[in-house]
């Protein structure tokens, strides 16, 4: 019994530990830089790119299907061996009749398609046609041991022979007669030759025999994803390369190939030709472009970042004025009608307002262009491994890798670097590339919103239920309630989320006090976002909040309670004083289940409020213009939608256009959801640990 | 209303060839039985009434017409088997017995001549007139200051003057201060199981008690906090009120001025512990304290 629960236990321990581990170890090396490799294949493509996965299979004969010239006189170079062993070894062991016998069906039947398929008997009339092929069938049963006997024989005395070509050759041959056979007869021959027996026949018969044999044959191989993106020059972003198509030394690790990660338009892997400024080459040498790159992309991303943030910070600003105007003129207009003269004249202030500001608005543009225009004059002349050459911008590089050429140290630095853009940075490249930033926040955010819901009203209902309640159906039937709340579908969840708090509630408030910009942007309460998302998760946590401090407060000795009242206090202040500070860690657990289980859930979330990508975040320093109905929530937004973790796991894995270079994403945002979560309970426990220290349940 | 004040009846020995009954087994049929009380209490200034409390668990009756008084600024002990009702009548004063759904309470008690029982009474307004100390220690989770001062506190006091006046006032009293005074907002489950029932009884007369309230309060602590507080309680005496339940006789018979035998929720004999203990009136009482059964 001991051994069966303990291995229970190790078992489950294991399983955590091993899937902990794999996730580790996976999204801690996404980000390693990997050498750039240069491939050149049999088939005279070059490709270059980071080897990305790669994958054993067994090449077999049905590999052969569709390939043509070079490789596949390659793979029949790797097949036939494998293939003279397999009949080796089945001739040696006596025993290939008993292995064509095994076959016969199979071997049969494939013939009797052959047949149905060969010229002759399609062109023969239609009810002649089964007659042939019956006819066929019969005659082929008949000639079995006798195609056998013949079949051994020649086998045998080809596997004598050393050169060890000649299996391969009789192989072939028999394909090679059988193709002409069945292409040359007329349907009246076809017949003959099939019923007498004759070297027609044989030639079918031996090449789906010989297939049949060479099934089980399978040489070991193993392909390589290589990333060779430039996505927009070859329409592709992954190429497999089996080993065997590798030439010999056509693997090379050249100096100076460059990944250059870029804003838009995915990963390039290229060499770098020239350095141009104002157009005109100023280096040429990649040693030297790569002295003078640093500089000079680090001075272009400034100013593209001194632009985004021009046009977020100011132009965001100048916009909603400019919205706060429309808006206003939109609420007038539904107030007195289209065809007032209040409405007439707040067109007119508006236009004022319009006027008034172009100069500013001018200025803004002519600061981003200005700072567009100077970036425009720094570009990197970029040559593919098949000689395409393009030009690209220095402000859209986000970072330049001569993966070949860096030391150990460098490497680190990209490493980290590329860290710090994934928890800092937004996304690129529809979520594949970047940051996630955006997601974190979101996570958390929502995450602290919904436990500030639940935990109040979890407390109550749970100080109700087990102080104030007196026992009976309705307690009881409160409590069944609550517990059967727990084993809810998550999603359910998200469907009464959607439907009570996104169409009614919301819908209301939308009504209410945001009908201007109702009409004119579409609903802001009205659907999904951080407030409704926050009191669904919420409510889906509940129980666990409830049952947690249930526990807590009936834990409180009665002997403290008694004490209390004896003392002259109402059953209120002895909750108050007492029975709640010494409940609290056990409340705290509570929320610390509830927070976790809150963070986790997704299927809830795709309903009511998390997306893709965002195109503000929640919390916005910048605009403290958020309000909920009449109450202002300063630079809270509760309406937005925002991203999530969870979802963006689910995003990348199975919504991205890019799934493959995608799929390392996944892991190491699986690892920092993972350590998100941890780290919001250990600073929970660390917060209970705090309280029990309070509370030394130490007896006398 | 006192009943059978017996004076000058000799005490039923096995010798004095008895005719009558055994209360004793009377209660246990279930007959009424009526207590004897001494003539020294007839005309001593009670702080409480006892009178005529009845008291039921569901259907079952656990007090059956207790009627005594206890006396002003003395210690008296409700003695008696476990199960003879001395902690439930304890209860009835501060209404603690309220907690417990099913009980019912018949005839009334008084103090200071405030009726406890009557149903418009405010439960919580009387408690604060008395304190309660129980059998094993309950400090609060809080500091020892904060607990000491907490009847002031849910009282509204706020004043800081006023709580540190109190919580010196009331752990002197309850012989703690010496030991405790550098450490006063250490929390109060750090001290040792003599020292939280001296802390607990501090909390009890923080709040100046007309009545202070012992249920078994040495029955959980080793024999030299037992000793402690048995000499704390003979320096109360005198300022405090005291009603004190043990179930150890010779604890009783130290420290308290006036005994009350209790037997099956009824109350059997009643005097001066001297007399008591020396000379009771009743067979049953003194075979009870010469620990012939229970």
């Amino acid at each position: 019994m001991l051994w069966l629960t303990g291995g229970g236990l190790v078992i489950c321990f294991l399983m955590i530990v091993m899937l902990l581990l794999y996730v580790l170890w996976q999204g801690l090396t996404t980000f390693w830089p990997q050498p750039i490799a240069q491939v050149e294949t049999i088939d005279g493509r070059t490709l270059l790119g980071e080897a990305f996965a790669s994958d054993s299979y067994d090449l077999k004969f049905s590999h052969l299907a569709g390939q043509s010239g070079v490789v596949r006189e390659e793979l029949e170079d790797l097949l036939h061996p494998a293939f003279q062993t397999v009949v080796q070894e089945v001739v040696d062991s006596g025993s290939l009749s008993d292995r064509l016998e095994m076959n016969r069906p199979m071997i049969l039947r494939a013939v009797a398609t052959q047949v149905k398929l060969a010229p002759a008997v399609q062109q023969s009339r239609p009810e002649k046609r089964t007659a042939i092929v019956s006819e066929i069938e019969d005659a082929l049963n008949a000639r079995w041991d006798e195609f056998v006997d013949r079949l051994s024989e020649e086998v045998s005395s080809n596997v004598g022979d050393v050169s060890g070509d000649s299996l391969a050759t009789a192989w072939n041959a028999a394909s090679t007669a059988a193709e002409s056979a069945l292409g040359q007869l007329d349907a009246t021959e076809f017949q003959r030759q099939f019923s007498e027996g004759d070297s027609v026949l044989y030639s079918v018969w031996a090449r789906d025999a010989w297939t049949s044999l060479a099934m089980p044959v399978g040489v070991p191989m193993r392909r390589r994803e290589f990333r060779t993106e430039n996505y927009e020059l070859t329409n592709e972003h992954f190429n497999w390369v089996s080993d065997f198509e590798i030439k010999p030394d056509g693997e090379t690790f050249p100096e100076w190939a460059t990944l250059l990660e870029r804003i838009e338009g995915g990963r390039f892997y290229g060499f770098p030709a020239e350095l141009r400024i104002d157009g005109k080459a100023t280096e040429t040498e990649p040693a030297a472009i790569w002295a003078a790159f640093p500089e000079l992309h680090a001075e272009c991303r400034e100013r593209w970042l001194e632009g985004k943030e021009i046009d977020e910070i100011d132009g965001g600003a100048f916009n909603r004025r400019r919205e706060r105007e429309r808006l206003e003129l939109i609420e007038v207009g539904h107030k007195f009608g289209k065809d007032s003269t209040e409405y007439r004249e707040a067109q007119a202030a508006l236009q004022d307002f319009e006027r008034a500001n172009a100069a500013e608005y001018q200025e803004i543009r002519s600061r981003i262009e200005e700072l567009h225009q100077l970036n425009s004059r720094y570009a990197i002349l970029m040559r593919t491994v098949d000689g395409q050459e393009q030009e690209v911008p220095l402000a859209e590089i986000v970072r330049a890798v001569p993966a070949n050429h860096i030391d150990s140290g460098e490497k680190w630095s990209i490493y980290l670097s590329r860290w710090r853009e994934f928890l800092f940075d937004n996304p690129r490249e529809a979520n594949s590339e970047g940051g996630v930033y955006p997601a974190i926040f979101g996570t958390v955010v929502m995450t602290l919103l919904m436990s500030i819901a639940v935990v109040p009203f979890g407390v109550l209902a749970a100080l109700y239920l087990r102080e104030y309640a007196k026992g009976g159906i309705v307690v009881s039937s409160v409590r069944i309630a609550i517990n059967n709340l727990a084993g809810v579908p998550s999603i359910v969840f998200g469907v009464f989320g959607v439907g009570f708090f996104c169409y009614m509630v919301g819908g209301t408030i939308d009504e209410v006090f945001y009908a201007a910009k109702t009409a004119d942007a579409g609903p802001t309460y009205g659907t999904g976002g951080l407030f409704w998302a926050s009191l669904t998760l919420a409510l889906l946590t509940l129980p666990v909040v409830i049952v947690a401090t249930e526990e807590a407060l009936s834990a409180v000795p009665r002997s403290m309670r008694e004490g209390s009242l004896a003392c002259g206090a109402t059953k209120w202040q002895t909750i108050r004083r007492i029975v709640l500070p010494r409940a609290l860690p056990g409340i705290m657990t509570g929320t610390i289940l509830a927070m976790a289980r809150g963070a986790g859930e997704v299927a809830p979330l795709m309903l009511v409020g998390a997306v893709k990508l965002a195109p503000h975040l929640v919390v916005d320093l910048h605009d403290w213009s958020g309000s909920f109905g009449p109450v202002p929530t300063g630079a809270l937004h509760p309406e937005r939608s925002f991203m999530h973790l969870g979802f963006h796991i689910f995003d990348l894995g199975f919504q991205s256009q890019n799934s493959e270079a995608a799929k390392p994403m996944v892991y190491t945002t699986t690892l920092l959801l993972i350590g998100l979560i941890a780290v919001m309970n250990i600073a929970a426990i660390w917060l209970r640990a705090q309280l029990r220290k309070k509370f030394q349940f130490s007896q006398f | 209303m006192i009943s059978n004040i017996e004076s000058g009846q000799p005490a039923r020995g096995a010798s004095s060839g008895d005719e009558q009954p055994n209360r004793l087994e009377m209660i246990t049929r279930g007959e009424h039985v009526d207590a004897v009380i001494h003539p020294e209490l007839a005309d001593r200034s009670s702080v409480l009434d006892i009178d005529n409390v009845c008291l039921w668990y569901g259907d079952k009756q656990a007090l059956f017409d207790i009627n005594m008084i206890i006396p002003d600024g003395n210690v008296t002990a409700l003695i008696g088997p476990s199960g003879c009702g001395k902690s439930t009548l304890l209860r009835c004063v501060n209404r603690m017995n309220d907690l417990i759904d099913s009980v019912r309470l018949g005839g009334d008690m008084r103090l200071n001549g405030d009726s406890i029982f009557s149903p418009n009474v405010d439960v919580i307004a009387l408690r604060k007139r008395m304190g309660m100390v129980f059998q094993k220690p309950n400090p609060f989770p809080m500091s020892i200051f904060e607990n000491v001062v907490y009847p002031l506190r849910i009282d509204g006091e706020r004043d800081r003057n006023v709580l540190e006046e109190v919580c010196e006032r009331a752990l002197r009293g309850a012989a703690l201060w010496d030991e405790v005074k550098d450490r006063l907002h250490e929390s109060g489950l750090g001290l040792s199981g003599g020292q939280q029932q001296r802390l607990c009884i501090a909390r009890a007369i923080a709040s100046d008690p007309e009545v202070l309230l012992l249920d078994e309060p040495c029955s959980a602590l080793d024999p030299i906090a037992t000793g402690k507080i048995e000499d704390l309680i003979d320096e109360l005496r005198g300022d405090y009120s005291i009603l004190i339940v043990t179930h150890n006789m010779q604890q009783a018979s130290r420290v308290s001025d006036y005994t009350a035998f209790m037997y099956l929720g009824h109350l059997i004999e009643y005097g001066p512990t001297v007399s008591l203990f020396t000379n009771p009136k009743l067979k049953e009482t003194e075979d009870y304290v010469m620990g012939r059964f229970g």
